[in-house]
């Protein structure tokens, strides 16, 4: 009995909210186990948000930095990932429409590519070059969604988030989320069109 | 193509709908030469998505975050009280103002004295010593929309009376040996004042001093501190309290 | 607040308002907390005033009121109460006492409002021989307690001085609710009257009588039936939090202590100027020199926050703080003690 009530307590202790806590009364160790634990997902989102990994790096920086000047304003009742999600998706929803310092797009996908061939595999040639003319044709599409769209496009079909989630991130209702996904699958794809058609011609 | 069957297309291509429904769509799509087009690409698109779920590893360090953190620093927060209570300044500055007016009437016109607008100085100290904070529960419960959020925290910063105390640091101190519960080390020299030794010099301003707007509106004021001693006052049993009306040099323990 | 004061000291010149006198409402209020009131004695002499607070038989008074180990005590029916001295709380010198053979149900525990609460107004100070009308100055003057120097805020008040020890004397509300203990009387300067040092005080130092509001003043105040006493009180909050932790299972207030005495910093934080030895901040490696800019969560502005924090703390319990040293920037873990001054 008291082996059960001593494990739960350690398992209490260990929810992010029991972290969120204890960061909150001042221990600063528990706020970096919530960084080893969710800096996987903020890197993911904020990678596929900007292509680039040290912008990727930037934003998961600002983010945690962020969610530790902000934890007092975190409610219980939101996932902590979900809060911190929705810190990302606003942090690179800004951070593009400020990128029009670096306007040179290609610049970005060139990077972007660079990064995705390194890490991508390389058993079939042939295979490779079809597969990384769609991903491009892709990224390229992609990327010169407007933000709001990409935001939704990465949470929804590359990092498959539920729909209540989504909800939950974007600050809407699950209605709202579904229509959001939708009318950024048409922008994605009125965009892709011509350009896989560049491709095959 | 309808824009509404397009999104049904959609819907159908990533999976959105319900088996029934996208069977039945399904054998519709087959029949038009546009909508099966749509759908191929639309599924294209759906895989090739999925494909760009790989990510190149992170490099991110803790020492980075803890970095970032040092040099950011907390940002404000706003005073529960402050906040709930900003109104009662308005009555507050009318008192003051009420109180103006009388006291320059009275200068004025020196014989219709009324005794009871006599005021000291004292009685116009008006905010808190010590509101107390709770952190915690600052949050207020209204959800706040997605983009607003985490932006910088504006206004009304928690309201902390300061004494308006400047002094000179009494010995040049280097960090030696780093303690075993100190968990982070920064040295970078190009955010701070450089001096921080000699007699003439003056204590660096803290990162956040420049790199974030200052935490407490520093309301300087002068008023008086009052010292409580053990020793007693033998006249009255109570404990001996002295009064210092320049709060210059107050040590403060805990 | 403070044309409270001037007002209780024109009613003193004119007459209206004895000491010993209370209006209709006072006596109203004294009647009905009278039952939760203990005269504290020490050699058959009354010394001291001791509040119900919990309805076991948990009383609290100052400490100026209580040298015996066994105090001995009256309620003002005339019945008499045997005590025990339970904790002292160093900071805030107020006693937890337990009343043996306390029949529960026997009087109304005192409620311990909040600063929030605390309106302000005419109050009452018991003493060992009753209630006096005082008049309620502030709840926001800044004070040093010595020698802990923990600064808190403190409630001032103003009555006219009586003939005996007012020391401990228990603070209420106008409404009955216990504010305090009266911890501390002005000290008066040598040479000086209470009333030539509480006008020169509430004048401001660089002031003399030049207007006619203020000439009126010093005529109110230096001719009034009896002299002035200014006293403080440690404020309802620190108070609570006190009697919080009389009535916990272990009985004490614990206030947390790290063991630096700090300055305001210039750019904002509190500079450290001296750390005790063996104190939590000596072993988690704090330095004189170092300024603090928060402890756990809590950014430090300066010496008023880490003051403030600092009460908010619990014994025992980690705390980051994030230091600026030299040109760098630490992060140190701490566990504040409790404190013992």
């Amino acid at each position: 009995m008291g082996y059960d009530a001593s494990l739960s307590g350690r398992m209490e202790l260990d929810t992010d909210g029991a972290l969120v806590k204890r960061a909150r009364d001042g221990d600063y160790s528990a706020f970096e186990k919530l960084f080893d634990r969710h800096r996987t997902l903020v890197y993911r989102f904020a990678y596929q948000m900007t292509s680039r990994r040290d912008d990727a790096e930037d934003i998961v920086q600002e983010a945690f930095v962020r969610a530790y000047q902000n934890l007092h304003r975190y409610r219980d009742e939101a996932k902590f990932t979900t809060w911190l999600l929705r810190i990302v998706t606003n942090l690179c929803t800004d951070q593009a429409r400020m990128s029009q310092r670096r306007s040179a797009l290609e610049q970005q996908e060139a990077a972007g590519a660079l990064d995705w061939m390194t890490s991508g595999e390389t058993e079939d040639p042939v295979h490779n070059l079809e597969a990384d003319r769609r991903s491009r044709a892709l990224k390229k599409a992609l990327n010169a969604l407007p933000a709001h769209h990409k935001a939704v496009i990465v949470l929804r079909d590359i990092e498959e988030r539920e729909y209540p989630d989504m909800a939950a991130i974007l600050g809407c209702t699950v209605g709202g989320a579904k229509l959001r996904v939708l009318r950024a699958r048409r922008a994605l794809k009125e965009r892709i069109a011509p350009l896989l058609g560049e491709e095959r011609t | 193509m309808k824009a509404k069957f397009e999104e049904k297309l959609a819907q159908l291509a990533f999976g959105d709908l319900s088996p029934s429904d996208a069977k039945k769509l399904e054998i519709e799509a087959q029949s038009q030469q546009e909508a099966r087009e749509t759908l191929r690409l639309y599924r294209e698109m759906r895989d090739g998505l999925r494909g760009m779920a790989e990510v190149p590893e992170d490099q991110f360090s803790k020492e980075r975050l803890r970095d970032a953190i040092l040099k950011q620093g907390l940002k404000p927060r706003p005073d529960r009280y402050a906040s709930n209570r900003s109104w009662l300044w308005m009555p507050a500055v009318a008192c003051a103002l009420g109180f103006g007016l009388v006291y320059a009437r009275h200068t004025i016109l020196p014989k219709n004295v009324n005794p009871q607008i006599v005021m000291s100085k004292k009685s116009l100290m008006a905010p808190p010593l010590l509101a107390v904070h709770e952190p915690i529960r600052v949050a207020d419960n209204t959800p706040s929309p997605a983009n607003s959020f985490i932006g910088p925290i504006q206004s009304p910063l928690r309201k902390t009376r300061t004494f308006g105390y400047r002094h000179r640091p009494r010995h040049h101190l280097e960090p030696n040996e780093v303690s075993p519960n100190i968990l982070a080390v920064k040295l970078d020299g190009d955010d701070l004042n450089p001096d921080f030794g000699g007699a003439n010099s003056t204590i660096p301003t803290s990162p956040s001093a420049s790199d974030v707007p200052p935490m407490v509106a520093t309301a300087a004021s002068t008023g008086p501190i009052v010292f409580i001693d053990q020793d007693k006052d033998e006249q009255t049993g109570a404990q001996k309290a002295t009064e210092v009306g320049n709060a210059s040099n107050v040590l403060v323990g805990g | 607040m403070y044309w409270l004061a001037a007002r209780l000291a024109i009613a003193l010149m004119v007459g209206t308002v004895q000491a010993d006198r209370l209006s209709p409402r006072e006596k109203a209020v004294w009647n009905q907390v009278k039952p939760s009131v203990v005269t504290l004695f020490e050699n058959d002499r009354p010394c001291g005033v001791a509040a119900l607070i919990d309805d076991s038989g948990y009383f609290v008074a100052h400490s100026s009121g209580v040298s015996s180990a066994v105090p001995a005590g009256k309620s003002f029916g005339g019945k008499e109460v045997s005590f025990s001295v339970v904790s002292r709380d160093p900071l805030t010198q107020l006693v937890l006492l337990k009343a043996t053979d306390w029949v529960s149900g026997t009087a109304k525990p005192f409620r311990i409002p909040n600063e929030e609460e605390t309106d302000g107004g005419v109050i009452l100070a018991v003493l060992p021989t009753g209630p006096i009308r005082a008049a309620y100055v502030s709840k926001h003057q800044p004070g040093v307690l010595k020698p802990s120097r923990r600064l808190v805020t403190l409630t001032e008040i103003r009555f006219e001085a009586p003939t005996q020890a007012v020391g401990g004397a228990l603070i209420l509300s106008e409404s009955g609710e216990l504010i305090g203990t009266l911890n501390a009387t002005l000290d008066r300067p040598e040479g000086l009257t209470q009333n030539q040092t509480m006008n020169q005080n509430s004048l401001g130092q660089n002031q003399t009588a030049r207007g006619p509001s203020i000439r009126i003043q010093n005529q109110i105040l230096n001719a009034g039936p009896g002299e002035m006493t200014v006293a403080y009180a440690v404020g309802p909050e620190v108070v609570q939090h006190t009697l919080q932790g009389f009535l916990s299972s272990k009985h004490e207030a614990e206030y947390a202590m790290l063991g630096i005495f700090c300055t305001n910093a210039i750019g904002g934080g509190a500079y450290i100027q001296s750390v005790s030895p063996n104190s939590p901040a000596q072993k988690a490696g704090l330095r004189p020199g170092d300024i603090l800019l928060s402890i756990g969560y809590n950014q430090i502005a300066d010496q008023v926050a880490f003051a403030t924090v600092m009460l908010q703390q619990k014994v025992g319990k980690k705390i980051t703080l994030m230091i600026k040293r030299g040109r760098g920037s630490l992060l140190i873990d701490a566990v504040p003690s409790k404190s013992t001054e």
